[in-house]
């Protein structure tokens, strides 16, 4: 018999149960979220996640085909998706979990951890290349001791490649924490940098 | 009447028939083939017996068009299409093999093989491979490329299913295991993680296979045409050296399997393609898990006690089987001739069953024998037997694939029928509805991209109510199929149902209470029932398990015929059996009060016919404590039945409905 | 009296300091007691002079850029005195030769209206299209849009109006419109100022295309790389709506349609049209075989229109003015007008919509003015990341989609990127072999496969010690770019080959090569 593990608090209602090696749904009334039989058990402050998933789960109910605003919405409000939210989307949706974590894989956009304080995207396609992105790329690398796709230890700054931000006619650009710089130059990138390391 | 696997009658097409009442004649390599209408160039060049190299393609699966293997050249089309994914048009002129296209071949090829461990002498996949015979086809002479570039040959192995290892150093990513997991199955447990170079299948429900939403049935193991995914036993035993084709006997559905051996050692089972109950298809039970037959914790001696805290005592055959047979002469002649009998199994041939019950009334001269049916389906048997006049289900499980509503009652085809259920949920997933009458909330209600679109989760032992409750309904809203009813049913029987179930006590609103289920939802399920195109039932022992079991068999008949839906395809009542052969059980009277073929006991004519061709039933239907029968003939034969069991061959079994 | 100043929120020009020109101005004002409304409209598309600030005058705009948020007080000075005294003045906006030399027919608002504003819209010929559909009916309009000889201007360049019959000429309980806003390309940003700047045109242009082939709702599918764009469109959309433009009954005419925004993920390859219905379905962005061509079978199964933001948005002129304005736009079988963008170096970077027929050298010289850097101009690489270089020698070619295709080049979305002679054409091609690696979907194996051997052979001919080791990675290089373009499933690995022959072709030195060489 399967027996019940840690219960944590949720407006869920749902009871995982793990029997050979395949897991089951179970909605019962009794509104506790069972997590069961698996060795490293989902971190008790993902579960919290929960209640806000479902909230992003119920307003895009009647959209069909609507996983990807879903997984937009969850990363927008948790900062990245993560693994415990899975099964709920999954259910939600009519998905298996293989469905969701393959979608998630696939698109660069989605985390699956939590960001660094600050995203620095570096565009690297042909109009941005034509105006020093290279450089600029040397420079970054050079001053946050990164690589192109790298994350400071202490959490403060990721470093990203982008291919192509709309901002051709004024290359090289970059979008930090969201927003668009153009007609960048080194000094410029410095300040930029500065203004990072500052609150770190 | 074993039947040894003739591989030469086993080639992929590379894509499903199609059909169509439409012909289209076309042109290949300058010989001309007339092929269904949808039929890809591919399938036509197999049918004429021209290979065209894939790796994606398989006939069990939709086109992909992934591997650009099957490349061809077409007279007025640019490029050089995927024949696969191309299908025929009238008067069409495809060229298989020209040098452009033996260069595009060699080249993918050479990029596979780029990526690839180039250790097919050790390989489990030795022999039969598709990669290395694809390779071998297209004439691939060296990688230019050179191996030092970047690769997947580090990838780790997952060994952690008990039956099948994944290997993704040798994955080609041609995706076939994650449609078959959609489009065979329908559980969607693989997936393709990340994308371009990094793109590796993972069963991404969990850490690995066996963590993950898998459930062993095998299907990608052998779609896959490499050793990405391949049998343990293949790994340790190495290749199979023939087949022999038999039929599972885990389940009511009764899959064909090619046995592969290697002398008289079981290699692995391999759904057979031809199988008319599968498809081609299987389940963890019949594919994998068939090591019960050479357990180390069988029995192979006979072994005979006297007493039950006797020690178990070795014998030879001989010794154990007069032993037998003798002690149950004494026991009848110590406590009567109604003290011993038999049950048949419907695992068994129905040869073996129909020995067993002549066993019994030769024999023991008595009428002891019954079946596994008698706890299972003798309620479909009796209740079908009163309403349709024959007590066997209706139609194939082909005919799924035609209905609109499927109505599932006591039972839990997923688990239960798996290869059935998979091809219920195909058939959900093409737009069929699906309305479940169970208190458990069963896989069908939820599963992935086949919900229930209602779901009565009564109470148990409410069957008959809840049946009479849809009954009332189609009744009282006009629902019933008149024409249908007037030709084919009796008017007086029909007359008194109606009747009956159209009082106000049926009513959905009065009965819904005993049942636990709203009545607007059992109102839903009838509408959907009657008015949603061609409706099936399937049912289990969720109603035949029950006191009430054959007066709700004969409910779900009623509805049945009420609404119209029984003689045709994709409709129908189909109970789903216990096992394989209960069918061939039955007819071959293992029923006490049937002969063989359904005959009654207390038919003398019957009876007189039996007796004529030597073997004679005894006239009594209750215990009987006379020693001084007339019947002396039955010692003599029981011996000879004995004797005939041990030498007669495995047989064929009855196709079970 | 309120001085009326016109400065664009388009997300360039923010990217540039018109923001903080913005700030500046509002704060200067302020301290001067001058009572300024400053309209925030969208970019007249010129680049290089952003942030451009634009005042009325009875002559018309004059413009004043590219500022910083330091040039504000001597600029409001200037406004105040004698505007041309100004060092950045630029006199009339509309009579700068880059700008009055074009035929803007899609970008006509651009710099002049407000983007959500619909008023503004509205009296700028918005809305006319739709209504003249509405008046003809559906037929006739699909026959406007056939006889206009409008092509896809997404990159394939089919015939807008046979999908336009396909889709509406096929009974289904449910068809789509779908919109391509996953504008990836390199040197594109047509898409992006049109859904910034004039929101409701591309609105507009769907609704149309929704009543005429029978779709009750259509998607939008813009790259999540456009923030801005993805905001200016939801509450442009809201807008619309509670205008009657949408919904139950679109602009009176008795029909039904409906649309929403969808935000791509990350992903180039859904630009390809069966990948992005797939990312629509919610599923990876993997690309389907055809057959089925979408206009038959294509979102969740249903008849779709698929179409570029600048297809649709060429609709509404075509509805009102007729095709046969639009057909004397144009040479040959390319009809109409193309927004070319151009952008890498070059000094003039920006939008330049003019009707095909002009050569490639008119635009990267005469509207571009050469390269920003001053160096000599190397090469063009023109239609986005899948384009072939186009070397000075093939400037001359008049941009139509036939002509381009007989150099063995492609205009695509009319994208143009220039190089001056310190850009290695080696490493652009090692680039375009690394774009497709890097947004491959997976699912062909030349593409999936051959994209990181390109890579990887590039890199060995490079570092091969002598001639004939380099030539002997050329030919392997060649083959794979036969084996990309003859053998994927789409044109992500089958185009993917055209940067990197045309480098070998045309710029073999920068490989370590002869010309005789890289010809082989």
């Amino acid at each position: 018999m399967p027996d019940k593990g840690a219960l944590a608090n949720g407006l869920n209602c749902h009871e995982t149960v793990t029997w050979r090696g395949r897991s089951r749904h179970f909605r019962t009334t009794d509104y506790r979220w069972y997590v069961r039989d698996r060795e490293e058990c989902c971190m008790p402050d993902e579960m919290s996640y929960l209640p806000m998933v479902n909230h992003v789960l119920e307003r895009h109910k009647g959209s069909p085909g609507a996983l990807l605003p879903i997984l937009h919405e969850i990363q927008e409000g948790i900062g990245y998706i993560p693994d415990a939210t899975v099964p709920e989307i999954a259910h939600a949706l009519n998905l298996s979990h293989a469905e969701v974590r393959g979608v998630i894989s696939f698109y660069h956009d989605f985390r699956t951890a939590p960001p660094a304080r600050h995203i620095l995207r570096l565009c690297r396609a042909e109009s941005c290349k034509s105006r020093g992105a290279e450089q600029l790329a040397a420079q970054l690398r050079k001053r946050l001791h990164l690589d192109d796709h790298g994350s400071s230890a202490d959490g403060n700054i990721s470093l990203r490649p982008v291919y192509c931000l709309g901002a051709c006619a004024c290359s090289p650009a970059l979008e930090l924490d969201g927003k668009l710089h153009a007609r960048l130059s080194a000094e410029r990138l410095n300040t930029l940098i500065d203004a990072c390391q500052e609150g770190a | 009447m074993i039947t040894i696997f003739d591989p030469k009658t086993d080639i992929d097409l590379g894509t499903p028939a199609r059909e169509s009442q439409v012909q289209i004649t076309l042109n290949i390599d300058g010989r001309s083939i007339t092929v269904p209408e949808g039929t890809s160039v591919m399938r036509a060049a197999a049918l004429m017996g021209t290979t065209i190299p894939k790796l994606c393609a398989t006939d069990s699966l939709e086109a992909f068009g992934s591997c650009r293997m099957c490349l061809v050249e077409i007279d007025g089309m640019r490029g050089y299409p995927a024949s696969c994914t191309t299908p025929v048009s009238e008067g069409m002129s495809v060229h298989t093999q020209t040098p452009k296209l033996a260069t595009l071949r060699r080249n993918v090829m050479e990029l596979y093989i780029s990526d690839h461990p180039l250790d097919c002498l050790t390989c489990s996949a030795n022999g039969n491979c598709e990669l290395q015979t694809v390779a071998g086809q297209v004439g691939l002479r060296e990688v230019r490329y050179g191996y030092e570039g970047e690769n997947h040959l580090a990838d780790v192995k997952d060994t952690s299913n008990p039956y099948f290892d994944y290997d993704p150093s040798k994955c080609i990513v041609c995706n076939r295991c994650v449609r078959a997991c959609e489009e065979t199955q329908g559980t969607f447990a693989l997936t393709v993680s990340g994308r371009g170079f990094e793109s590796r299948i993972s069963a991404a429900g969990g850490d690995n296979f066996l963590d993950s939403e898998c459930v062993s049935c095998g299907a990608c193991v052998q779609a896959c045409p490499t050793a990405t995914l391949m049998e343990k036993s293949v790994v340790q035993m190495g290749q199979p050296e023939r087949s022999v084709i038999t039929t599972c006997a885990y389940c009511g559905v009764g899959c064909s399997f090619r046995a592969e051996m290697k002398g008289d050692q079981l290699v692995r089972m391999v759904p057979d393609k031809n199988g008319h109950a599968n498809h081609g298809h299987s389940c963890v039970k019949g594919r994998f898990a068939w090591g019960y037959a050479t357990h180390p914790d069988r029995i192979t001696k006979p072994m005979i006690r006297k007493h039950i805290s006797d020690p178990w005592q070795e014998v030879s055959w001989d010794e154990a089987v007069t032993y037998a047979a003798s002690e149950f002469r004494r026991l009848q002649q110590q406590y009567g001739r109604d003290s011993i009998g038999g049950i048949t199994s419907s695992r068994c041939t129905n040869e073996e069953t129909y020995l067993v019950q002549k066993l019994v009334r030769t024999a023991f001269g008595n009428n002891n024998v019954d079946t596994c049916a008698r706890v299972c389906h003798s309620p479909t048997g009796y209740g079908l037997k009163q309403t349709l006049g024959e007590s066997a289900g209706t139609q194939s499980f082909d005919s799924v694939m035609q209905a609109d509503v499927i109505l599932v009652m006591g039972a839990n085809p997923s688990d239960a029928h798996p290869v059935f259920g998979s091809q219920l949920k195909r058939r959900l997933r093409e737009g069929a509805r699906l309305i479940v009458i169970d208190p458990r909330r069963i896989d069908l209600v939820d599963s992935v991209h086949a919900r229930a679109e209602l779901h009565l989760a009564l109470r148990p032992g409410t069957n008959v109510a809840m049946l009479n409750a849809l009954a009332h309904v189609i009744v009282t809203e006009g629902l019933l199929d008149q024409a249908f009813i007037d030709e084919r049913c009796e008017t007086v029987d029909f007359a008194r149902w109606s009747t009956f179930v159209s009082q106000p006590e049926n009513a959905p609103e009065v009965l819904g209470l005993i049942c636990g289920v709203p009545a607007e939802d059992i109102r839903a399920a009838a509408r959907l029932y009657a008015t949603g195109g061609n409706a099936a039932i399937y049912y289990g022992l969720g109603v035949t398990e029950h006191s009430q079991g054959s007066t709700s068999v004969m409910g779900i008949a009623n509805l049945a015929m009420a609404t119209g839906n029984i003689g045709r395809e994709g409709v129908g009542v189909n109970p789903l059996r216990g096992q394989n052969n209960v069918q061939g059980s039955c007819d071959m009277g293992s029923f006490p009060h049937e002969l063989p073929g359904y005959r009654h006991i207390s038919n003398e004519v019957v009876r007189a016919q039996f007796e004529r061709r030597g073997t004679s039933p005894c006239n009594r239907t209750r215990a009987c404590a006379s020693r001084t029968c007339s019947n002396r003939r039955w010692r003599a034969v029981s011996r000879a039945c004995t004797a005939r069991a041990k030498t007669s061959p495995r047989a064929t079994r009855t196709p079970s409905t | 009296m309120m001085t009326h100043l016109y400065l664009p929120v388009d997300s360039l020009a923010r990217a540039v300091g018109s923001d903080e020109v913005a700030v500046a101005l509002a704060s200067e004002a302020r301290k001067r007691n001058l009572p300024l409304d400053l309209h925030h409209t969208s970019s007249r598309g010129l680049y290089w002079l952003e942030p451009l600030l634009e005042m009325d005058t009875p002559q018309g705009r004059i413009g004043f850029g590219p500022l910083t948020a330091e040039d504000v007080p001597g600029v409001l000075d200037a406004l105040q005195g004698e505007p041309s005294s100004h060092p950045l003045a630029l006199g009339l906006v509309e009579e700068l030769p880059y700008l009055k030399s074009q035929q803007r027919l899609l970008f006509a608002r651009a710099g002049i209206t407000q983007p959500l504003s619909l008023d503004d819209y509205r009296s700028h010929g918005g809305f006319e299209g739709l209504t003249r559909a509405i008046a003809v009916g559906g037929e006739q309009t699909a026959t406007e849009v056939f006889d206009s000889g409008l092509r896809g201007r997404g990159g394939a360049a089919f015939p807008a109006g046979i999908k336009w019959r396909t889709v509406r000429g096929t009974p289904a309980a449910q068809k789509y419109i779908v919109c391509n806003a996953d504008e990836g390309d390199s040197g594109t940003f047509a898409d992006r100022m049109l859904m910034e700047g004039d929101p409701f045109l591309l609105i507009e242009g769907m609704a149309i295309a929704g009543i005429t082939v029978g779709a009750s709702y259509g998607y939008i599918y813009v790259r999540s790389e456009y923030p801005q764009a993805i905001s200016t469109l939801r509450e442009a959309l809201d807008i619309a709506r509670a205008a009657g433009y949408l919904g139950a009954d679109v602009g009176g005419s008795g029909l039904a349609f409906d649309m929403e925004v969808r935000v791509g993920a990350g992903a180039y390859i859904c630009g390809e049209e069966t990948a992005l219905l797939d990312s629509l379905e919610g599923k990876r962005g993997i690309v389907r075989a055809k057959p089925p061509i979408p206009a038959l079978q294509g979102l969740f199964g249903q008849p779709t229109l698929v179409h570029n933001v600048l297809t649709l948005a060429s609709v509404p002129i075509i509805l009102a003015k007729g095709a046969q304005f639009y057909r004397d736009y144009g040479m040959g079988r390319s009809t109409g007008t193309m927004p070319f963008q151009l952008a890498g170096n070059i000094r003039h970077g920006g939008l330049v919509e003019r009707a095909f027929g002009l050569t490639l050298r008119e635009l990267v010289e005469d509207y571009g003015g050469g390269t920003a850097s001053g160096r000599p101009l190397k090469a063009a690489q023109v239609g986005g990341p899948l384009g072939t270089w186009v070397p000075p020698e093939h400037f001359d070619t008049p941009l139509d989609y036939e002509a381009f295709a007989a150099i063995g080049a492609m205009l695509g979305h009319g994208g143009v990127v220039v190089a001056d002679d310190t850009l290695d054409m080696a490493h652009m091609a090692r680039f375009a072999m690394q774009f497709c690696a890097e947004e491959s979907c997976g699912k062909c194996t030349p593409c999936r496969i051959g994209s990181t051997r390109g890579m990887e052979v590039i890199d060995r001919l490079l570092a091969a010690p002598d001639q004939g080791k380099r030539t002997e990675q050329a030919i392997v290089l060649k083959d794979l770019c036969d084996t990309l373009q003859y053998g994927s499933l789409c044109a992500l690995g089958g185009m993917s080959a055209f940067p990197v022959t045309s480098a070998l072709k045309y710029f073999p030195a920068d490989f370590g090569l002869q010309a005789s060489e890289a010809e082989q």
